[in-house]
């Protein structure tokens, strides 16, 4: 790989710059990694990401010197600017007949009996939707020429309307771009500042709306990217010498900085993708085939599935909800993306009681401003957090990011007025309540997304990280089933460690819509060569050489009459003879997920895609982090509320550095890490692994219906 | 015995969970285009007693209290003393189930120790069920399709092979309806194991208690918005295009301390043509609005649905009489709503939605021509939702069900039409302090060598959706053939090579006087 020589323990950083907080990891290629937490600087995005680099490095020893020139980071700036709505002003030019179908969308309601769920409006209002007289036909045939003269006028229309960057999506561009193509050459002679963003580039797949709404969302933030990241890679530059950034994209694969400049929509969940590879590497390295990765933070909570190894990658992704929560709320954004559930359930998420009178907790949530009631940064109300203080999970004399102490009063206080005098019942039982209505929720929908996936958790291990997911894991695993939990060490940032595992990995895709039997093969050959090309170049800019790059094929397939697909993978090389190899491989996939296939349908194939990968992450995937030497500490015991004793219990409370390699232990216990908490049950059985990974046997599910009473 | 709040918050979830996830495994697995991308399907758990006690969530209204209305009749055929574990009742017949023949409507009981502890019900609107599909046309429910009395299709766990096999020779796709009916019966079994695991879990030898208790916080939260209301007998009514003649649905609601009765005594006789509802449907589509307007958030159940009493007189197109045509009832099931918003909006205003340009719209073209592969499509398309005293009808948007367009590139991709257009339809929404939700206007070329028979289903060409409480109508649809009004738009129109169909979606109703507070 090129790059300035370093000695041979350099070490490469990652960065991922979140709404509040920006995670840090550096790690060398023996498998020594640090990672740290700054807050994040919003208005001069670097002073913050510089300064806690420059506080982990002096922390860890590291001098300037022996870092690698390659950067890689993930932002959550895509998803803010368009939740924001700080984007570019947008134009879009469309096919005549067709400038409302991004109006007009999928006609379908996401709540079906709240009248008030209302839609997203359309990122470009009517006066900057042009439509230019010109048509393709599904096949790619030309019916109606472009006229160059039309396209000068729309696009003189909308730079006078202001627009800065410009979305062009015509109906079926995908089989044919070169009505799109010409738009683009107008452009440039036209307005030359203008970003131009062409559906054909962004999402060359079959249907509209989804289409036309990828393009926009790309060219709505395409002229703020630019700047931004070659902000970020001046600033690693003027401190490490020479700096070439890469981007993590939501699929888990690196880009290079150019491929993001003009694909930015491509970084959209770059953070989550970053969690679920720290998540699949930890799998590995503890030799499980199967792991659901559960992330809880303060406002979310995210679970992903990771079956042999790969975190599975979806199409389905929407940004900008009106309802976080409620699916087909926001705008798709069909683009491949490790999938995930977002569920409404984090440390911040407020307990209240609903229409019927039950206990609810969230999806509302008190965020990180002004927070749990604990804080005592002006919050009221009372929130998961709060329920686990009052248990005793949390340590109610600890201090806050250094500076805010942790307040019981006010979370026993604000349990009591809200939610336990109003119920009935003691502020304990409140609070317990509150913990197990949290953990069967977070159950409950990965139950659900799991039988959408055809999946049983019962045979996945937990692996969970975030601030608050070490606190909720056993419980949550217990409702699941599952058998196994694993909380790694510095959980609260261990997701930043996935910028380090991501391979160079581009993709491309095309839509031939065509029975199995009908494929005209010689036109598969000419648009897999054109993808290999496009790949290629891709990889090119992030200075990968064409022999290092390994390709995969995969189609997104399904019976005649169906209306969703599914992806499964294809053979490499594709002529006349493959078509029963692909048929066998859908059919496969197909029984995989649901559970049978059929023989007497017909099969089709709706998109055909191409993946390069470049497998040169920076630590090898068979690297463990290694764990910090342990000095063997005393616990100090406090009073812990453990529904299985029906009441408080005198428990251990571990520093995470006091366990020693390899030793076994029984809850119940606490383990304390920077930044989170592990709770253990008076049942479960656990051991800290070689690497340092907390590894519980989960205790099954005790027949219980009381919650308990006060202490 | 009691439960306290936050017990029963953590079963009730449990209890939702257990049919999402059978919904989730139902949808995943079924063919039927409108079970995986409409949600038309239920998935439903009943107490002891054959009581709702928990839907799948993302279910389309058409189901609200219907499983059981189901279950009852079915029990009435095999009395539940003499069911076996293992034992599946079926049928699909439109005065049993949901109103017309593609829903297929299984039942189970759920046996634990010995007893029956619960039953679940499935409902899908399968791939096909022969007959002529989505049709308005028909005279009688014969010419709709196949017709299953009230049997087991599964006996101690063995599938009845010969049912099966009469209905596979009566369907168009034999797999795709195989491969629904395995949907089902893989939703079921989903729902049986999660039930007794959570009963497991908690050590509980039946559920009696906590479906209580469910039905008793989810009555009290509807009754508290119920006793709101100033009680006494409120009159709505609304009219439809109806198939050759109008048809008028009336709405006498009454409400009182107790609950609600709507009785729909008046309304238009049932029609020669196939868009009479059966009692069932019309009860779920009743009870659609009030979801809406009391407690939208509050999961289904029989907390709910013991607070109606629906009324609709056997003969009336709101509850025909056997063999009546039934095939698109959805025309008139999904006015429904329209004429109980309409009574209530005097004294619900801030409650109440004007009439949407609603049912949707469905376009079936097919084409065979001497040397070409003959095709078949089915299309979409919405009109515009009423307004409210809070908002502006959103345009083109499914109500009360909620059907999906199909994509307009993939639409080119099956069937040889040129779209030379799908825009807004401008002014269509009713004025009024909030406006009604735009229309659409879609025009294509037919580029087949033959003829294109194109069947429509259609609504609101002739009477719009009215507005409310000053709000004006929308306005009404059209169709139009190379610039000629078709006459019939129920019917079928044909299309040569280069003749274009244009036709409008309605608009939906106003709400308030326009500049009025």
């Amino acid at each position: 790989m090129a790059g300035k020589s370093h000695p041979k323990d350099a070490f490469r950083v990652g960065f991922d710059i979140g709404g509040t907080f920006t995670d840090l990891v550096v790690a060398n290629r023996s498998g020594t990694i640090r990672t740290g937490k700054v807050l994040t600087t919003p208005d001069e995005i670097m002073t913050g990401v510089l300064r806690g680099f420059e506080e982990l490095l002096s922390k860890s020893g590291i001098p300037a010197s022996q870092i690698d020139e390659i950067v890689v980071g993930a932002t959550t700036v895509v998803t803010n600017l368009i939740i924001e709505r700080k984007g570019a002003r947008t134009g879009l030019i469309v096919t005549k007949g067709f400038a409302d179908v991004i109006e007009i969308g999928r006609e379908l309601r996401y709540d079906v009996y709240d009248l008030t769920a209302g839609f997203p409006t359309p990122l470009v209002p009517q006066a900057l939707r042009m439509e230019v007289n010109e048509r393709i036909d599904f096949q790619g045939k030309v019916v109606r020429p472009i006229d160059s003269g039309e396209v000068e006028t729309a696009i003189k229309a909308l730079a006078a309307e202001g627009a800065t960057s410009l979305a062009v999506c015509l109906l079926h561009s995908y089989v044919n771009p070169e009505h799109e193509q010409t738009i683009k050459s107008v452009a440039e002679r036209m307005a030359p500042g203008m970003y131009v963003s062409l559906s054909y580039d962004v999402l060359p797949e079959i249907r509209e709306y989804e289409r036309t709404v990828a393009t926009v969302l790309n060219a709505y933030v395409r002229p703020y990217i630019g700047n931004y990241l070659q902000r970020i890679e001046e600033g690693f530059s003027s401190v490490f010498g020479k700096a070439s950034l890469r981007l993590m994209q939501s699929s888990g694969g690196m880009i290079s900085r150019d491929y993001a400049e003009r694909l930015p929509l491509r970084m959209l969940e770059s953070g989550p993708a970053a969690g679920a590879l720290a998540a699949a590497h930890l799998a590995d390295t503890c030799g499980l085939k199967k792991i659901v990765a559960f992330d809880m933070g303060g406002t979310t909570a995210k679970a992903c599935l990771i079956t042999n190894g790969e975190p599975e990658v979806t199409t389905e992704f929407e940004t900008a909800r009106v309802h976080r929560f409620k699916r087909g709320s926001g705008f798709p954004v069909k683009l491949p993306i490790i999938d995930l559930i977002e569920i409404g359930a984090g440390g911040g998420s407020i307990a209240h009681i609903d229409q019927t009178g039950l206990l609810k907790v969230g999806p509302a949530s008190a965020g990180a401003n002004p927070g749990p009631a604990c804080y005592g940064l002006g919050g009221e109300n009372p929130t998961v957090t709060d329920a686990a203080l009052v248990l005793g999970y949390l340590d109610r004399n600890a201090t806050l990011s250094g500076a805010v102490r942790m307040q019981y009063d006010k979370a026993h206080t604000s349990i009591e007025s809200k939610i336990a005098k109003p119920l009935g019942m003691t502020t304990l039982e409140a609070a317990v309540g509150i913990y197990h209505i949290v953990c069967e929720q977070m159950a409950a929908a990965a139950k659900i997304h799991s039988v959408e996936k055809g999946r049983d958790l019962r045979e996945y291990a937990l692996v969970a990280f975030g601030g608050a997911g070490p606190i909720h894991a056993c419980d949550v695993a217990r409702r699941l089933r599952c058998k196994e939990v694993l909380i790694p060490p510095d959980a609260g940032v261990y997701s930043a460690i996935g910028l380090l595992l991501a391979p160079n990995k581009v993709d491309a895709v095309r839509s031939y819509y065509v029975r199995l039997g009908r494929i005209d093969w010689r036109e598969v050959q000419a648009f897999q060569a054109d993808m290999q090309q496009d790949i290629a170049a891709a990889l090119g800019s992030a200075g990968i050489p064409p022999e290092q790059i390994v390709y995969r094929n995969s189609a997104d397939m399904r019976y005649v009459g169906q209306g969703f697909e599914v992806n499964a993978p294809i053979p490499l090389k594709l002529d006349s003879t493959s078509a029963s190899a692909i048929d066998a491989s859908f059919k496969q996939s197909y029984a995989s997920k649901f559970g049978r296939s059929l023989d007497d349908v017909e099969t089709e194939i709706v998109s055909w895609r191409m993946e390069g990968i470049a497998r040169t992450a920076w630590l090898d995937d068979r690297t463990a982090p290694a764990a910090a030497a342990k000095q063997a500490g005393k616990p100090v015991n406090r009073p812990v509320y453990f529904l299985e004793r029906g009441g408080f219990v005198d428990t251990p409370v571990h520093a995470s550095s006091d366990l020693a390699l390899g030793s076994a232990h029984r809850g119940p216990m606490l383990i304390e890490q920077p930044g989170s908490t592990i709770v253990l049950g008076p049942d479960d059985t656990f051991d800290i692994d070689a690497h340092g990974m907390v590894r519980v046997a989960v205790a099954a599910m005790k027949q219980v219906v009381s919650s308990g009473t006060d202490q | 015995m009691t439960i306290n709040p936050i017990d029963l918050e953590i079963y009730w979830s449990r209890l939702i969970a257990v049919v999402d996830e059978a919904g989730a495994a139902l949808k995943r697995t079924a063919f039927s285009t409108v079970v995986r991308e409409s949600n038309d399907f239920a998935c439903v758990l009943l107490d002891q007693d054959g009581e709702l006690l928990a839907m799948s969530s993302i279910s389309v209204p058409g189901f609200i209290g219907t499983a059981s209305l189901s279950l009852h009749k079915m029990l009435e055929v095999f009395p539940s003393a003499n069911l076996s574990p293992g034992d599946v009742l079926f049928s699909n017949d439109p005065w049993v189930g949901s109103g017309h023949l593609p829903d297929a409507t299984m039942a189970a009981p759920i046996f634990r120790n010995g007893a029956i502890v619960g039953y679940v019900v499935t409902v899908a609107h399968l791939s096909d069920i022969g007959g002529q599909q989505w049709s308005a046309g028909c005279n009688e429910v014969y010419e709709e399709g196949i017709r299953f009395p009230i049997l087991k299709l599964m006996e101690k766990r063995r599938v009845n092979r010969l049912v099966l096999d009469i209905l596979k020779a009566n369907v168009r796709l034999p797999d795709r309806v195989q491969g629904d009916i395995d949907a089902m019966f893989a939703a079921m079994h989903v729902c049986e194991v999660r039930l007794l695991e959570f009963m497991d879990d908690y050590g509980l030898i039946d559920i009696r208690d906590i479906s209580e208790a469910i039905y008793r916080v989810s009555e009290q939260a509807a009754l508290q918005e119920i006793r709101a209301i100033k009680p006494g007998t409120y009159y709505g009514e609304v009219e439809a295009d109806g198939w050759d003649t109008k048809i008028s649905i009336r709405a006498k609601v009454t409400i009182s301390a107790k609950g609600i009765e709507v009785d729909y005594t008046g309304s238009s006789p049932q029609s020669e043509f196939g868009i009479n509802e059966s009692y069932n449907h019309t009860y779920a589509y009743t009870l659609c609005p009030f979801k809406c307007m009391l407690c939208p958030d509050v999961p289904n159940n029989a907390g709910f649905t013991r607070l109606f009493t629906v009324n609709a007189p056997e003969g009336t197109i709101v509850n025909s009489r056997f063999p009546a045509a039934v095939g698109a009832r959805q025309l008139v099931g999904h006015q429904l709503q329209a004429a109980v918003f309409d009574a209530l909006a005097e004294v619900l205003p801030h409650r109440a939605q004007a009439d949407s340009g609603t049912p949707l719209w469905t376009l079936v073209l097919h084409g065979s021509a001497p040397g070409e592969a003959p095709f078949s499509t089915i299309m979409f398309y919405n009109g515009g939702m009423g307004a409210t005293q809070y908002r502006d009808g959103y345009a083109c948007t499914s109500f009360p069900a909620n059907i999906s367009n199909t994509p307009l590139e993939v639409t080119e991709n099956i069937a040889p039409i040129l779209f030379r257009s799908k825009s807004l339809y401008a002014g269509s929404g009713g004025a009024g302090k909030h406006k009604g939700g735009a229309g659409q206007v879609v025009s294509f070329e037919s580029r087949w060598p033959g003829l294109i028979k194109a069947s429509l289903l259609t609504e609101r060409t002739r009477v719009p959706a009215k507005g409310l409480l000053g709000g004006s109508p929308g306005k009404v649809g059209f169709v139009v053939k190379n610039g000629q009004p078709v006459t019939q738009p129920k019917g079928i129109v044909e299309l040569s090579f280069g003749d274009v169909l244009e036709f409008a979606l309605p608009g939906g109703g106003g709400f308030g006087a326009p500049g009025s507070k």
